[in-house]
């Protein structure tokens, strides 16, 4: 589905990605994890086409990606929850879905996938025309989850959903993210909690600095006395 | 001061306080999406005041069809200004005061181009046969007939323009990359799609309020577009920056309460209405410093 | 090292004080004007570099205080005759006149304790909210000037105020407020003024009283608008309520916007452009001859011209023809502060 393959990028002239690989098959979690700074998001920025990567190429389904602006990347069928949350605070919840189903053709099709986003996110539909700007820290990361997959992307881009949530309710947001890969998207997710996101996830790329450090099967990576050293040590 | 005096007067301002109304939501709308203070607004609701009458005088068209050129006219203009004024300036990621400046300059540059080549004297404007005469109800008050129009047709673009922002997608979207242009752009929104939908809309009421004020006063000049696009933007400020009705309704309250100022005050005072109308303003804001409604943008 | 620059400030001035006497020896009339025009803006757009550059908030208001200052520095040297054949003034200020230094000092403090007043209030806001309110304090005091006559003779204005300003007095303060300006910034107070302006979340964090230092420099930065806008008076020997009018104020925040804010030398390369620049275009507009065509006069070219270049250097230029940098008479030495 999404390959990379030797990408370099940055902002500016200050390179932050100095040359990595990474895949997502179909119907795979794959996780992407590491320390604050390592420049995951940055990868994600490359994908969406927010930054232009100076090398490598980004491919998904095959065409390459690497240089459609970003608001062309909603219809080539990827989704995207930004870190931080992701939503228009000045919107009610259901123009939010609205807009995140902004690609999509027809009235039928933008009720079936509301119906379909309400149906897992039971509390968006409760808070259905209050502000987005009103709603919990929880539901803020639901609705952004909500509108990405909203277009029924074959890949998603999740950013951090877990930051600043309490434990209770990054399970719950896990659940739902485990039940849209069975629904059939292939996710990207770049967590910092690596636990959190080995168990989720089958396959893991560590990047540490700008460069992959380490990738292979999430229940391998786990068990590697590099990582339990370096992310799972309190465990 | 009796109620039917007010009520006389109530009505007096239904033009001023239309005229403000439609000018107040091209600012706000303007400012909403780019957070940019648009300037040359003024000078657009100016432009579209010349090319209905150059249409009436010189090409002698009937006044509806002056009407349509003044809308072609403030668009035109608005549409130039965002393309080759805002557009490349942005695109740089300045800061605001660069912009700021650079707005001021696009006003300071037609007011002076139009100065150029009319002068700055006044000129007569078109009117037409429908908009004359003078109703009179059974308690005695007076309405021109034309101040009815438009209020009228002033009510409906309100309307218009307030369920297209709430209710349409194309709306939605627009106040969507207000709040956020990047994640805008991540659903497949095409911010420069809704920026010049913004300046379209705002130009169209433009062109009809600067037919409103022709209308009004009569008269077309140069510099028709500084006083009363400085009152519009205070309405939507007041009115909650981004909040197209607040707009709306702010312009009304400022247009009422500046026929006010002027009706109850001995006339030696009249000349004193801009200082009011600022007043006003900081009395507002004093009290609630964000404005009468609730802003509909990001907060900047 | 300070030996060498001792002596390069004390060349530069040198140097300055010839160039100024062959300008008042050889120009006339017009032109020397227009050099005293150009030192007298400079001093007005230091003084708002002061008040905005250096803070995190922005302020269309210095109109007002510099109404103030004007108002007040005129009404102090008129002569008693003038002042009791148009206005209407109470007896001690009716006869109270003052020399031109007294007066520049009552306009620079006038015009300080006005600027406090008007616009304390308006710290309150912020962003385009204070920026709207600031510029009401402009428009507000044009409008009150126009309609306490008594004072201000209206839109009529005041006429043949004393012509004090001359090149040694625009000059001399010139040099003053840059020495003075320079001075401040590299003191304690300067930093706390640059680390304000570059991050106030973080300068507040780190203890810094951003309301006080906000507020000093709003002072100073008055006072120095305030003596300018005296300098103004005694130059054009006018006074009315348009002076220092929203366009007025746009063309100083236009200057500094040129020249690049937050610098001496982005206020002087500003205040030299649109001074000196509408003076180089206006041949244009007498009409002239290109290749046998004639091109027809045109009234008010230089003014649609002074507007495009305005836009097209914000475009191209939107950190200022200076981009930041400060011209130095002597290049800093490593280790140097
Ligand atoms: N907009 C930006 N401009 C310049 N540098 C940036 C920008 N965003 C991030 N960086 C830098 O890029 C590096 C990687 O950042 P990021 O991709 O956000 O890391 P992560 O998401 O893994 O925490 C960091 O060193 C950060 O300082
Ligand atoms: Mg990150």
């Amino acid at each position: 589905m999404l390959s990379i393959e030797n990408m370099v990028a940055g902002y500016g002239k200050a390179q932050v990605i100095h040359g990595i690989d990474l895949e997502v098959r179909s119907g795979e979690i794959v996780a992407l994890v590491g320390p604050n700074g390592a420049g995951k998001t940055t990868t994600i920025r490359c994908i969406t086409g927010e930054i232009r990567p100076v090398k490598g190429s980004v491919r998904y389904d095959g065409a390459n990606i690497a240089d459609i602006p970003p608001h062309r990347v909603a219809s080539a069928g990827i989704g995207c929850a930004r870190e931080g949350r992701n939503i228009f605070g000045n919107l009610t919840v259901y123009e939010n879905l609205a807009m995140g189903g902004y690609v999509i053709r027809g009235h039928l099709k933008l009720r079936e996938r509301m119906a379909w986003v309400y149906d897992l996110f039971p509390r968006l539909k409760e808070r259905t025309g209050q502000l987005a700007e009103s709603l919990s820290g929880g539901e803020q990361q639901m609705l952004a989850i909500g509108m990405a997959v909203m277009n029924e992307p074959g890949l998603l881009l999740l950013d951090e959903p877990s930051l600043g949530l309490a434990p209770v309710v990054v399970d719950q947001i896990y659940e739902k993210i485990a039940e849209i890969c069975r629904e059939g998207a292939s996710i990207l997710l770049v967590e910092q909690d690596v636990g959190l996101a080995l168990d989720i996830s089958r396959r893991a790329y560590v990047m540490e600095s700008g460069q992959i450090r380490i990738s292979g099967p999430s229940d391998e990576l786990g068990k590697d006395p590099y990582i339990i050293d370096t992310y799972l040590g309190a465990r | 001061m009796s109620a039917h005096y007010l009520a006389q007067q109530l009505i007096n301002a239904l033009s001023h306080g239309s005229i403000l109304a439609l000018l107040a939501i091209g600012y706000t709308m303007i400012y909403g999406i780019l957070g940019l203070i648009n300037f040359a607004h003024g000078e657009i609701f100016m432009i579209g005041a010349f090319a209905c009458f150059g249409a009436v005088e010189f090409l002698e068209m009937s006044f509806p069809a002056g009407v349509f050129a003044a809308i072609a006219g403030s668009v035109l203009a608005g549409l130039l200004i965002e393309r080759f004024v805002y557009r490349p300036c942005l695109k740089r990621k300045p800061e605001a005061l660069t912009v700021f400046i650079a707005s001021f300059g696009a006003s300071l540059g037609l007011r002076n181009l139009f100065t150029m080549l009319f002068g700055d004297g006044r000129r007569p404007f078109p009117s037409a046969g429908f908009l004359e005469g003078i109703i009179v109800t059974e308690s005695g008050l007076t309405v021109n007939v034309k101040d009815l129009w438009i209020f009228g047709v002033t009510v409906i673009l309100v309307v218009g323009v307030s369920v297209f922002v709430k209710h349409t997608k194309a709306g939605i979207a627009m106040r969507a990359v207000a709040y956020d242009a990047n994640a805008a752009r991540l659903v497949g929104i095409n911010g420069a799609t809704a920026v010049l939908t913004a300046f379209l809309l705002a130009s169209i009421l433009a062109g009809v309020s600067a037919v409103a004020y022709g209308v009004s006063y009569g008269i077309v000049t140069p510099s028709m577009g500084y006083q009363i696009g400085l009152d519009a933007f205070i309405a939507a400020v007041l009115g909650g920056i981004g909040n197209v009705p607040g707009a709306a309704v702010a312009g009304y309250i400022i247009g009422l309460g500046e026929i006010l100022f002027v009706a109850l005050l001995p006339p030696g005072y009249s000349a004193a209405r801009p200082t009011f109308v600022w007043a006003l303003l900081f009395l507002i804001l004093f009290l609630k410093p964000s404005g009468l409604f609730r802003p509909d943008m990001k907060n900047r | 090292m300070d030996m060498n620059k001792a002596m390069r400030s004390i060349a530069g001035l040198a140097a300055l004080i010839g160039l100024l006497f062959l300008a008042e020896t050889f120009l006339r009339g017009y032109y020397l004007r227009l050099v005293i025009l150009f030192g007298v803006t400079s001093i007005v757009a230091l003084g708002v570099t002061v008040i905005n550059g250096y803070t995190n908030i922005f302020s269309l208001g210095f109109g007002g205080p510099m109404m103030a200052a004007g108002y007040a520095s005129a009404l102090l040297t008129l002569p008693p005759a003038y002042k009791s054949a148009v206005l209407h003034l109470p007896l001690w200020l009716e006869q109270m006149q003052v020399s031109f230094p007294v007066a520049m000092l009552c306009g620079g403090i006038f015009a300080m304790l006005s600027s406090v007043v008007l616009l304390l209030p308006a710290f309150r806001l912020r962003g385009q909210y204070f920026i709207l309110a600031s510029m009401g304090v402009t428009i507000v005091t044009g409008n009150l000037a126009e309609n306490f006559r008594s004072f201000t003779h209206g839109d009529m204005g005041l006429r043949s105020i004393p012509a004090f300003t001359n090149i040694w007095w625009t000059y001399g303060i010139l040099v003053a407020v840059i020495y003075c300006i320079h001075r401040l910034m590299e003191s304690k107070y300067g930093r706390a003024l640059a680390a304000i302006s570059r991050d106030p979340e973080l300068a507040g964090v780190m203890g810094i009283d951003i309301a006080r230092y906000t507020m000093l420099s709003f002072a100073v930065g008055s006072f120095i608008t305030g003596v300018g806008a005296v300098l103004w008076v005694h130059l054009v020997l006018t006074m009315n309520p348009k002076a220092f009018n929203l366009v007025y104020v746009f063309q100083i925040v236009a200057m500094l916007a040129i020249g690049g804010i937050g610098t001496i030398s982005g206020a002087l390369v500003g205040a030299g452009v649109l001074t000196f620049g509408a003076e180089l275009l206006a041949p244009v507009q007498e009409g002239f001859t290109v290749m046998g065509l004639r091109i027809p006069p045109v009234f008010g070219l230089v003014n649609v011209l002074m507007a495009i270049l305005l836009v097209l250097i914000m475009i191209y230029k939107p950190r200022g023809i200076m981009n930041g940098r400060e011209l130095r008479m002597c290049r800093r030495k490593k280790g140097d502060p």
